[in-house]
């Protein structure tokens, strides 16, 4: 695995990966963050007691990479995100209908950004109706969490499951 | 550049769960750290840390959280100047920075409020300046609110 060529420099590239319609997705691995940054996440999970981080961060996928791409992969543009939705079949469900395996969605209310998601590996659960989540933080660690609990905005969540 | 240690921390928070560049820059925006680098610092001393910290022989995670908030600071400083020298200034060297660049030139800002505002979903967000009470990126979550089917 190549790593880091010149330590600390930005390295890009995209791989190829499509929708089912064979649309490519945008994207891109990225190695800003070198791995001896990993200690920077220790004082990031003292923030976060409650949730357990399964992983060191792994700059080389983001969230949509863990949800849509296999971790191969950075997909940030919600175009992109909105774009998979569609052409791999998946359809919004109710909160009450939330599965393990289903994937959830982080929308910003103030301008529609699909700044994260995540997969469903609990359902939701009285009396909060919050599922637990297995996400990947920005450039950080793969998280396990309360839907709620992370830096994301949770108040416009939704629900996405592939229907046929 | 006079950067205090709790200003470097938020700034790594904010960059390490930057999923989007839509999120990193608006969640920069909203530091206040940020704010006081925009009003404390000229245009030149934010362009010149900028290239300082993308052009660092080691470049650290620390550098690159710092270079992204100068660059979003130079976007609070709505002088002529700070306008143009942001228009020229290479951006090759972070991943997300010409994204950012573009996201505040095709988003005007405005004075009032710190929130992006969605004025039809097929239109580009509009971003509406800058909010000096919000507080850093990790707050206490919210909790969750009543559920709403809403294509996206």
């Amino acid at each position: 695995m190549s790593i880091i060529d010149i330590p600390g420099q930005a390295y890009r590239q995209s791989i190829t990966t499509q929708t089912r319609e064979k649309w490519d997705i945008p994207n891109s691995q990225s190695f800003e963050v070198t791995y001896r940054d990993r200690a920077e996440l220790e004082d990031h999970k003292r923030r976060y007691t409650q949730n357990f981080f399964r992983t060191d961060a792994i700059p080389i996928y983001n969230c949509h990479g863990l949800t849509f791409a296999a971790r191969r992969t950075t997909i940030w543009e919600t175009t992109a995100v909105k774009k998979i939705l569609s052409d791999d079949r998946y359809e919004q469900v109710p909160l009450r209908d939330v599965q393990p395996g289903d994937i959830i969605l982080y929308v910003s209310a103030d301008d529609g950004d699909i700044e994260h998601s995540g997969v469903v590996i609990e359902s939701p659960s009285h009396p909060l109706l919050i599922p637990k989540v297995w996400s990947k933080w920005g450039f950080g660690a793969e998280v396990i969490h309360s839907a709620n609990i992370c830096p994301y905005d949770f108040s416009q969540a939704r629900y996405y499951r592939i229907r046929s | 550049m006079n950067i205090d240690h709790q200003a470097m921390r938020e700034f790594r928070e904010v960059y390490l769960v930057s999923n989007t560049p839509l999120y990193l820059f608006k969640r920069l925006r909203q530091l206040q750290a940020v704010q006081q680098l925009a009003h404390g610092a000229e245009a030149e001393e934010l362009i010149e840390e900028y290239i300082r910290r993308v052009k660092a022989k080691e470049r650290t995670m620390e550098d690159v959280a710092i270079a992204y908030a100068c660059l979003v600071a130079m976007t609070q400083k709505e002088s002529p100047e700070a306008i143009s020298l942001l228009r020229s200034l290479d951006l090759t060297d972070l991943n997300w920075a010409s994204v950012i660049r573009d996201i505040y030139f095709t988003k005007k800002p405005a004075e009032s409020t710190g929130r992006i505002k969605i004025l039809n979903p097929s239109l580009p967000a509009v971003y509406a300046g800058t909010d000096a009470a919000a507080s850093s990126a990790f707050t206490e979550p919210p909790k969750p609110k009543i559920e709403e089917e809403v294509n996206i």
